[in-house]
């Protein structure tokens, strides 16, 4: 089955609404722009070795905000929330968003027991955006700044960049108010 | 040496570099400090994996070669044991004080 959402403003959010779908017999196959793909939860992959038959909680879906440099480093990640539980379902070294699937009754139900380890997600990810953002900004300014009141042919051009402006603003507001949020 | 700068430890970074004075990887370290204090200090897997990250910048603990090529192993550096003996010195000293006051 196929839901659809807006993209969440809201890791948490983003959490209790997937895993509102899991309590009820689901399983996260796979997250496609607007899509979140679901799969019930007796169907799937065939069970791996060392995974037990699902209880309640089984499934629990948690996001990790990580980026990666190297593969083997990756690995090292994906093998130790394995090892602790925690399989992962969607992600890939050089985004950030890492997805996990609990898949033993014995794991903890969540991937941090703290919130400094949550929150610094956020961190990384103000970083990784936060210079390229800046720059967009800058360069929009200047564009403005140099030709202020020059219209005709350019104001199409100069539309669009309102608008670039306005959405990098907002993406940059986000990022710091869900920092903020932690 | 000024060690002020890593003292105190969190009483998570203490049970993690107790844990590594011998090789292990992320998972048993999990396990062991949950062990080592009794289940007082349970450690999540994300935070794990971000604790080790600290601590390999912080240069209290290496990585240190293993066969499990997906496990990588750590262990605790000369320098994460030293700040391990000032940190039990420090509690050894603060439990004397608690004593002679009946606490």
């Amino acid at each position: 089955m196929k839901k659809c959402h807006l993209r969440f403003l809201d890791l948490d959010r983003e959490e209790e609404w997937i895993n509102r779908y899991i309590r009820q017999g689901w399983r996260l196959k796979n997250i496609r722009g607007f899509r979140y793909e679901f799969i019930p939860k007796e169907t799937g992959t065939a069970p791996r070795k060392g995974e037990v038959p699902p209880d309640e909680s089984a499934f629990l879906v948690r996001c990790d905000l990580r980026s990666f440099k190297m593969y083997s480093e990756y690995q090292n990640y994906v093998m130790m929330l394995e090892d602790a539980g925690w399989r992962h379902i969607i992600g890939n070294m050089n985004g950030y968003a890492q997805y996990f699937e609990r898949i033993r009754p014995d794991a903890d139900e969540e991937i941090f027991s703290d919130h400094a380890s949550k929150a610094a997600g956020y961190l990384r990810l103000l970083k990784r955006y936060l210079f390229s953002l800046l720059t967009y900004v800058f360069t929009i300014l200047l564009f403005f700044i140099t030709n202020p009141f020059s219209l005709g042919e350019n104001t199409v051009i100069r539309i669009f960049l309102c608008l670039m402006l306005v959405l990098e603003l907002y993406a940059a507001g986000k990022i710091y108010w869900l920092y903020r949020r932690r | 040496m000024n060690q002020n700068k890593y003292l105190p430890l969190t009483e998570t970074t203490f049970y993690i570099l107790t844990a590594l004075l011998t090789p292990g990887h992320g998972y048993y370290v999990m396990q062991k400090v949950e062990e080592l204090s009794s289940g007082r200090v349970r450690i999540a897997a994300g935070t794990m994996y971000g604790a080790i990250e600290n601590l390999l910048s912080q240069k209290l603990i290496v990585p240190v070669p293993g066969p499990d090529k997906r496990r990588k192993l750590y262990q605790t550096t000369d320098l994460g044991r030293q700040i391990l003996k000032s940190e039990a010195e420090r509690l050894r000293y603060m439990v004397t004080v608690a004593d002679n006051f009946g606490l």
